[in-house]
């Protein structure tokens, strides 16, 4: 008899499949919008070294992570908050709610305050434009800081509003000489103002905290004395460990690829022949936990694991050394550092070339990077070091080993592995010879 | 009494262990195995460095030999922590076992002396080892570093944690095929969550999709176990802590792989007492 084909006991398996499907394209499809929460944290502009970096305290995070002997910023606001889970990290959403607190902010080493800060009037100036280093001004500095950049970019913009009228002549005189109604030569044309390079920005009130390293913790009361709730919170000041000397390093090969060395322990590792452009840098050495939180610290797993750990932090470049090429002990050149320009070939074929950066040569040009070169041409072991250009003292943690693999051995690595084979033969070998021997 | 028994029980171990190790080293497996780790590590020499910095013009590292010294360790501990379980369990699936424990050996000898014996055994190819990177550093010009020199005891308190590892799984065990199995599904199911873990955590996360995210979430969470776990998160602890530079982690590391074998040994040895040492 010939059996019916029916789909219908397979409908359970084929309705699960189709729930897991459904279920799958709708996870994927991320559709999760995280909840917000108001919620009182301390917005914090830190000072890293360098330049400051803006993080926030979440309430869940209990200590607060920041460089001792140096001026930061503290703030105790009402803002939405609410948790990334993709990036793992909690986010403020300060543009839909920024609301500061008044108040004054303890300080306290174990149950005793040290100090009661009230907010302080502050600015950020940018001498060099907004990507350039930072200063934090305090008081009343920070106002005339601001009125003096306010005069700056007025005298800008009446600068550039007179560029576009004389522009307008310019243009009109240009036309009329070149329909014939006017006689005698194009003028020259107007120059557009540069733009101050200077950047300030407005003045705002905020506590600024200036500890020996140590460990604190702080707390914000309102006028009338009353704790703020989620103020209270652990406070570590932190410095380096070590100061030394980094560099980063651009192989002429591959100029877009540059790389740090910042350890002492690390070595420069090069086949025949090479040829480098070192950067200078002043590096100092911290914990790595405590200087990623200081920066990460809304992302609850940022540092974790590295508790322990030390990392080297490039700060400003130095300018006050040479370069001394060491090959077997022996110095064989000083250099210092000079600008230069990478030269792209012209044609189809791809590649550069970098070379001394000519004023002439590129009158509108700027250079590409400034640094000083080091050419190795013959294998050997070599070293480089800086001194100091007044008076010529080795910068001691300024010494960098360089060492040429010779890849020609390479494949020996490989004839070498035979040697526990060799061992092993022999043991086998030696044992065998103790076997008493048979007749023949 | 007790000092007695101690020495006496000390004199069963040594001559154990002299036996097992004599018979290990006189076979071919270890030479055979040690020449199989030095070739895995020459491969790693040649094509993550001397080739790195041929092709980038130059490479910037503080140890360049410590991968290829890790590969070495790797490959040699899994084979020590395999024959500690096969031996075990052959012995007991013999009858020889049975024929030692009628005699002076009790279970804390048989245990001790079977994870001393492999602890020499990698003793004998670590001198191999070392000799075999000194001398290729020497060739190729490069430079035996302080992480090198810091990897080699970590690499022996490394290769103890696996060993006992492999003693614990035949001793709860008791064919040679079963103990065989179990240890290869463990070990490469442990080394596969860690794998897979770092490659997922290397992974953009604002550029994968949220099942991905989930799964990522929840190997973490495995993860967190299998740091525990595993025998090899003992080890790379220790050089994460040479990275770093940190001695109190490297201690932490060196600590809590003791801390793992003597736990597991004693496991081991209460297995034993519990299951008897006859034929199943």
């Amino acid at each position: 008899m010939k059996k019916k084909y029916s789909c219908w006991g397979k409908l359970p398996i084929i309705i699960l499949i189709g729930i897991v499907l459904l279920g799958s394209i709708t996870i994927s499809s991320g559709a999760i919008v995280p909840p917000k929460k108001k919620e009182l944290v301390y917005g914090l502009s830190l000072f890293n070294g360098k330049e400051f970096a803006s993080t926030f305290c979440p309430r869940s995070a209990d200590t607060i992570f920041m460089l001792a002997n140096v001026n930061n910023v503290f703030s105790f606001k009402r803002t939405e908050v609410y948790y990334w889970p993709i990036t793992e990290e909690y986010m403020a959403d300060w543009f839909s709610l920024n609301e500061d607190t008044s108040g004054t902010m303890e300080i306290l080493q174990g149950k005793k305050v040290i100090k009661v800060l009230e907010k302080m009037k502050h600015t950020y100036v940018y001498p060099q434009g907004y990507f350039g280093p930072t200063n934090l001004v305090l008081g009343d500095d920070a106002e005339k800081e601001y009125q003096a950049y306010k005069k700056k970019m007025d005298e800008y913009w009446d600068a550039v509003s007179q560029y576009y009228k004389k522009t307008d002549e310019w243009r009109k005189i240009v036309n009329e000489i070149v329909s014939g109604k006017r006689k005698g030569k194009v003028p020259p044309e107007p120059e557009r103002p540069e733009p101050p390079s200077l950047y300030v920005v407005e003045p705002a009130l905020a506590f600024i905290l200036n500890l020996p390293e140590g460990e604190y913790s702080v707390r914000v009361k309102d006028e009338k004395g009353r704790l703020r709730i989620g103020s209270e919170k652990k406070l570590v000041a932190f410095t380096h460990m070590k100061e030394g000397i980094g560099y980063q390093i651009i192989p002429a090969e591959k100029w877009t690829y540059p790389v740090n060395c910042d350890d002492l322990r690390q070595v420069i590792y090069f086949t025949d022949k090479v040829t480098l452009f070192l950067k200078v840098f002043n590096t100092r050495q911290y914990n790595e936990y405590q200087y990623v939180k200081l920066s990460k610290l809304h992302a609850p797993f940022s540092g974790k694991g590295r508790e322990y750990g030390k990392g080297w932090v490039q700060l400003d470049s130095r300018k006050d050394v040479l370069c001394q090429l060491l090959k077997d002990g022996k110095v064989v050149a000083t250099i210092n550092e000079r600008p230069y320009y990478v030269e792209q070939s012209p044609g189809y074929a791809l590649g550069y070339e970098i070379v001394d950066f000519d004023k002439e040569k590129y009158p509108y040009g700027s250079p590409t990077f400034e640094a000083t070169k080091i050419e190795v041409d013959k294998p050997g072991r070599y070293e480089f070091r800086l001194i100091d250009n007044k008076d010529g003292k080795v910068l001691s943690p300024s010494i960098r080993t360089m060492r040429a693999v010779k890849s020609v051995h390479a494949n020996f690595l490989y004839l070498l592995t035979i040697f526990p084979l060799v061992i092993g033969g022999a043991v086998f070998g030696w044992r065998r010879s103790l076997l008493p021997r048979g007749p023949r | 009494m007790r000092l007695q028994n101690f020495v006496y029980r000390l004199t069963v171990i040594k001559a154990m262990a002299k036996r097992d190790l004599a018979a290990t080293l006189y076979g071919v497996g270890i030479y055979i195995v040690t020449f199989g780790c030095l070739a895995v590590s020459a491969f790693a020499i040649k094509t993550y460095f001397i080739d790195t910095v041929k092709e980038k013009a130059m490479l910037i590292t503080a140890n360049p030999l410590g991968s290829p010294l890790f590969l070495c360790v790797f490959v040699s501990s899994i084979y020590l922590a395999l024959i500690a379980s096969i031996s075990i369990s052959r012995e007991r699936d013999r009858g020889t076992m049975e024929v030692l424990f009628y005699g002076p050996v009790d279970s804390i000898a048989y245990i001790s002396a079977k994870f001393l014996e492999h602890l020499l055994c990698y003793l004998a190819m670590l001198v191999i080892f070392v000799i075999y990177f000194v001398v290729g550093a020497r060739l190729i010009n490069v430079g035996v570093t302080y992480g090198f020199l810091a990897g080699l005891p970590l690499s022996l308190f490394l290769v103890c944690a696996v060993i006992s590892f492999g003693i614990f799984l035949s001793a709860v065990t008791t064919k040679v095929r079963t103990s065989i199995l179990v240890f290869l599904v463990i070990m490469l199911g442990l080394l596969a969550i860690q794998i897979v873990n770092s490659l997922l955590g290397g992974l953009d996360p604002e550029k994968v999709t949220t099942t991905i995210l989930y799964v990522k979430s929840g190997l973490g969470y495995l993860n967190r176990v299998v740091e525990w776990v595993s025998p090899f998160s003992y080890l790379n602890r220790g050089l994460d802590a040479v990275a770093m530079g940190s001695l109190v982690n490297y201690l932490m590391s060196l600590i809590g792989s003791i801390i793992y074998s003597v736990v597991l040994l004693t496991a081991a040895v209460l297995a034993f007492d519990r299951k008897g040492v006859r034929r199943l």
